[in-house]
């Protein structure tokens, strides 16, 4: 597996997010869903750069929809994972399950 | 508020890839919109500080990206290696970052000012209008040859009658469509307040002259524009429409109130169109025909001597300007003869048939601004201009000093092979480098900057509108102050640096070619060049500060302070011209019985309000020259100006109706008609018309129009006597120690409880006296400022040419001190050479200046512009910083200890 298939922690929660989201994977719905799950205020910014990222190496597609009338006749840019995409998830949360294996010292914090 | 901050836009608009530009600006909106909803009106603050960070916070990734994409390994041959320099150049700088900032900085403040006051020329001057094809579009105007127009003025650009209009667009043969317009201000609230909004009366042809289209609904058009229309519609321009209508579709339909008559809301324009004065806009537009509703009996419709009108056309295809000029000629003897007013004199009739149409191209549309501020920004552009002038000398400087640190470095590049010529572009790209981000940090500052001007210049009665979204010219002005700086500091340090001799350079333990007196005179020319450009800047500081100080402590001939006006507008109330009179005194003794109102009257024209009534007048059966300002003001007027009677008396409530005509006139009356003869008993008439009026008293002189007229005659008559009074509306001045926001709602009131359909508006001589030094404080402040930061920088220059000196010189400093020196005369050493850099700079400055102040001449006011006491005070200024700039580093040399300073290297 070259280096590019790797995923860096940000282009991970935001493919993660990707998924989650299924159809309304937008931009600023993946930073507002990304924002209330780590609890953190992330900038749309690094996420569009995540996704731009992503979608250089294949892991993502993106494509237009049609024209929302609420916001005036405008489209939005979805965004969804590939093949590859959904591959390189898996991979890099096993490699991370893995290195973890049945560690004690990390205190395990429930999940939502 | 619904709309993000319009700054922080910009910056990621700017900073964004073009492929997610709109999608991520478009998603930020609407989640900024959600929260604005969310959050109460107090709280907003919240969502712009969310927004703010926001976009700061993508700046880093959008960046990151940006740079990511400009892979260098795929760039080949020239632009791979420009490619390398700027990466190099980029390292270097990170290295040493102090230098770089300081560059950037000035450099950022330098191109933002200019690229700030380019904007405001750009949009005022430049701009073609948001319309289709708009150099096609033409303005049409008068030549009066010199002579005056009479009638009644209304409106900003009041150059055509409605007769007039109608002649014109009847026989014109080299246009489509001739379309005409006329701006007003109306009250939308219907409680009594006075709620304004932009009015435009455009006739049936407007929009469709233009080529406008609707955004919703649909525009004026021919159908709606027909004399004696009863249920005109009314159009919303976009901004009106989203702030009054939340941008919705269904406000076509909804009705509007207009100084209390209801329009139906017919369509919106799009967001560009602001109509066609530049620097202006508006919010609600009605067909011509509607101004017999608005107006009523005052109407401008159909009459030869209401000047209201401005027109406007497009050529037909294969007609010119020109060609179009010359067939309004031949059809002007026509047009005028046939539309003379039947009130005119004789005299004023010959003159108006011999008036000739004009037409001049007007694809940037009108605008009165352009005159009003021609002068103003070209000095500004020459001030900033002068800032980036010594902001580039400056850096000349530190990076000649810079050249020297490398000096060894370089000679080591040529003498292993590098071509001077490499070795140059190398430096380029670092002072181009340097530019570059300057010229990014001075867009952002434009970007505020020219918002805050605009903002400045605007007051409550006239908010200035300009488009300063920057286009393509803004961007090629602001590289090529880039590219013209990054010469201007970058090209002489990279020549001399290559010009030395590698081998003398690597000689080691020398002091190096650097010592070499060319290029240290190099040095002190840019000093010289610096205080000299800075002194033009300070002394152009010191002028305007005391101009505006001059205007600011003028008397008016009035105590300004403390003054209420207020205009009624009766045209809702049912007022008569026969009922008038005694609604007026009941009115009056009301107010004047508010407590807190220490005295009141009825006035025609509000003083320094920008209205005008003036006439010439006939002395002993003899015209007189020169045209003389009017007023009609109540019994106490002058007692509530505060304007001294000199002598005879004020106004009584005995001067009514049916007694002698009397009249009051001012200092510069008596003096120009009279002489020194007593004016007190003679008697004069306005043009040859009864009645004869018999002046009864002399007032002080006081301003008329505006504050920085000279002195102008003028004539007071008693509002009592007013053979034609007025049911329309009637203004007031009112004396009171209370603030305006107490007193406000007690009036209105009061006056209510009497005419209850009464609508007022309010304001302070104050503010109208504030209002009309605008430009004058914005010149004030920013040539100021300007001069500061110009001497700021100079001084800099100075202090790091001085401190190169001192430790250069350290060697025979410390020889002369070994030898006995006393530390004082080693301070005048230094601080003498220091004055005859400055002394130099100071010479050639103010010559500078002598020759620049002509320009400013206009704009000043009461001070000639080579004013001596303010040269001496930009010179002792000047002086008096360079000497502290100076001093610090004399002291160093003083502090010279001989042993140390003479222990080798």
């Amino acid at each position: 597996m070259g280096k590019g298939e790797f995923l860096g922690e940000l282009e991970q929660l935001v493919l993660l997010t990707v998924v989650r989201l299924g159809h309304e994977a937008y931009g600023m719905n993946i930073r507002r869903e990304l924002s209330a799950r780590t609890k953190r205020e992330v900038a749309i910014g690094a996420v569009y750069s995540a996704l731009d990222r992503m979608e250089r190496k294949g892991f993502l597609t993106s494509a237009s929809t049609a024209a929302i009338a609420e916001r005036g006749g405008r489209s939005r840019r979805c965004f969804k994972a590939t093949r590859s995409g959904h591959a390189a998830l898996s991979h890099s949360l096993e490699v991370i399950d893995a290195l973890r294996g049945d560690l004690t010292f990390i205190p395990r914090t429930k999940t939502r | 508020m619904t709309t993000p901050p319009r700054l922080a836009r910009q910056i990621l608009r700017i900073i964004l890839p073009p492929d997610w530009r709109t999608d991520v600006l478009a998603e930020l909106e609407d989640e900024f919109r959600q929260r604005s909803l969310n959050e109460g009106v107090n709280r907003q603050w919240h969502v712009r500080r969310w927004y703010w960070s926001q976009v700061l916070r993508s700046v880093p990734a959008a960046a990151a990206v940006r740079f990511r994409r400009l892979n260098p390994l795929q760039r080949k041959g020239w632009t791979g290696s420009i490619w390398q320099d700027l990466r190099f150049a980029a390292r270097l700088q990170l290295r040493n970052p102090t230098f770089a900032i300081v560059a950037v900085l000035t450099l950022a403040l330098g191109t933002g000012a200019n690229t700030a006051i380019f904007q405001l020329v750009n949009a005022l001057r430049m701009r073609t209008l948001p319309v289709e094809r708009p150099a096609e579009l033409v303005s049409i105007g008068i030549n009066t040859h010199d002579e005056g127009r009479f009638g009644r003025f209304t409106s900003r650009r009041p150059f055509f009658t409605e007769p007039l209009y109608q002649a014109v667009r009847a026989q014109h043969a080299g246009f489509t469509d001739v379309f005409a317009w006329s701006a007003a201000t109306w009250n939308t609230a219907t409680d009594g307040e006075f709620r304004p909004v932009r009015g435009l009366y455009v006739s049936g042809a407007f929009f469709g002259g233009l080529d406008v289209r609707p955004l919703a609904g649909r525009v004026i058009s021919g159908v709606d524009d027909q004399r004696g229309c009863d249920a005109p519609g009314a159009v919303l321009s976009y901004a009106y429409w989203q702030a009054h209508f939340g941008g919705q579709p269904s406000a076509v339909g909804q009705r509007i109130s207009l100084d209390g008559h209801s329009f139906d809301v017919i369509g919106v324009t799009p967001l560009q169109f602001f109509g066609v004065e530049v620097g202006r806009t508006f919010d609600v537009a009605l067909p011509l025909c509607a101004e017999k509703i608005v107006r009523g009996a005052q109407s401008a419709l159909g009459r030869g001597d209401s000047w209201w009108l401005d027109l406007m056309a497009r050529l037909k295809p294969g007609w010119t300007a020109e060609r179009a000029q010359a067939q309004l000629e031949s059809i002007s003897p026509g047009i005028f003869g046939s539309t003379v007013p039947a009130e005119f004199s004789a005299e004023n009739a010959r003159n108006y048939v011999a008036f000739t149409l004009t037409t001049r191209p007007a694809a940037q549309g009108v605008s009165s601004l352009r005159n009003q501020y021609g002068t103003q920004l070209w000095v500004l552009l020459g001030t900033t201009g002068l800032v980036l002038l010594i902001t580039c000398a400056n850096l000349a400087n530190l990076m000649l000093a810079r050249a020297t640190a490398r000096e060894r470095e370089i000679a080591v590049r040529l003498a292993i092979g590098a071509s001077r010529k490499r070795i140059v572009r190398q430096m380029l790209s670092e002072s181009l480098l340097i530019a570059a981000l300057g010229a990014a940090g001075g867009a952002i500052i434009a970007a505020w900057l020219s918002r805050t001007l605009v903002a400045f210049l605007s007051t409550d009665d006239t908010r200035l509108f300009l488009d300063l979204t920057p286009d393509w010219r803004v961007f090629a002005f602001i590289s090529g102050i880039a590219v013209l700086a990054c010469l201007l500091f970058g090209l002489s340090p990279a020549l001399k640096a290559t010009g030395t001799d590698p081998g003398r350079a690597m000689q080691s333990g020398s002091r190096s070619s650097t010592d070499s007196a060319e290029r240290f005179a190099v040095r002190r020319a840019l000093v010289v060049l610096q205080v000299a450009l800075s002194m033009v800047l300070v002394v152009g500081a010191v002028l305007f500060a005391r101009s505006l100080r001059n205007l600011v402590t003028l008397d008016p001939g009035f105590q300004q302070d403390g003054i209420l006006t207020m205009r009624v507008d009766l045209r809702r109330a049912s007022v008569t011209p026969e009922t008038q009179p005694a609604i007026y005194r009941d009115v009056m003794g009301r107010v004047r019985a508010v407590p807190g109102v220490t005295a009141a009257a009825e006035t025609y024209i509000v003083p320094l309000s920008g209205a005008v009534w003036n006439q010439l007048v006939v002395i002993d059966g003899e015209k007189k020259q020169g045209i003389v300002n009017l007023n009609r003001v109540g019994p106490d007027f002058f007692k509530t100006m505060q304007t001294p009677i000199v002598s005879g008396r004020a106004f009584t409530p005995d001067d009514r109706p049916g007694a002698t005509d009397v009249a009051i006139v001012n200092e510069t009356f008596a003096h120009r008609y009279f002489a020194s003869e007593n004016p007190i008993g003679r008697t004069f008439q306005l043009n040859d018309q009864q009645p004869v009026y018999r002046i009864v008293g002399v007032v002080k002189d006081t301003k008329y129009e505006d504050l920085k007229e000279d002195f102008t005659a003028i004539g007071y008559f008693p509002m009592a006597q007013d053979a034609e009074p007025s049911a329309a509306s009637f203004g007031l001045v009112v004396r009171s120690p209370m603030t305006p926001s107490a007193l406000t709602p007690v009036l209105t009131r009061t006056i209510r409880e009497v005419v209850p359909g009464a609508t007022i508006a309010y304001g302070t001589i104050g503010t109208l006296v504030r209002d009309s030094l605008a430009i004058e404080r914005a010149m004030a402040s920013l040539a100021g400022f300007f001069g500061v930061l110009a001497m700021l920088i100079a001084t800099i220059g100075l202090y790091g040419v001085m401190s190169y000196m001192v430790s250069r010189r350290r060697t025979e400093i410390g020889i002369r001190m070994a030898l006995g020196a006393e530390p004082g005369s080693v301070i005048r050493m230094v601080l003498g050479e220091s004055g005859a850099l400055v002394g130099a700079g100071v010479v050639i400055g103010t010559a500078m200046a002598l020759v620049a102040s002509r320009w400013a001449a206009g704009l000043l006011f009461g001070l000639q512009p080579r004013d001596p006491a303010s040269l001496m005070l930009a010179i002792a200024a000047l002086a008096s910083v360079s000497l502290l700039a100076a001093w610090i580093p004399a002291r160093r040399a003083a502090r010279v200890a001989p042993t140390v300073a003479l222990r080798p290297d």
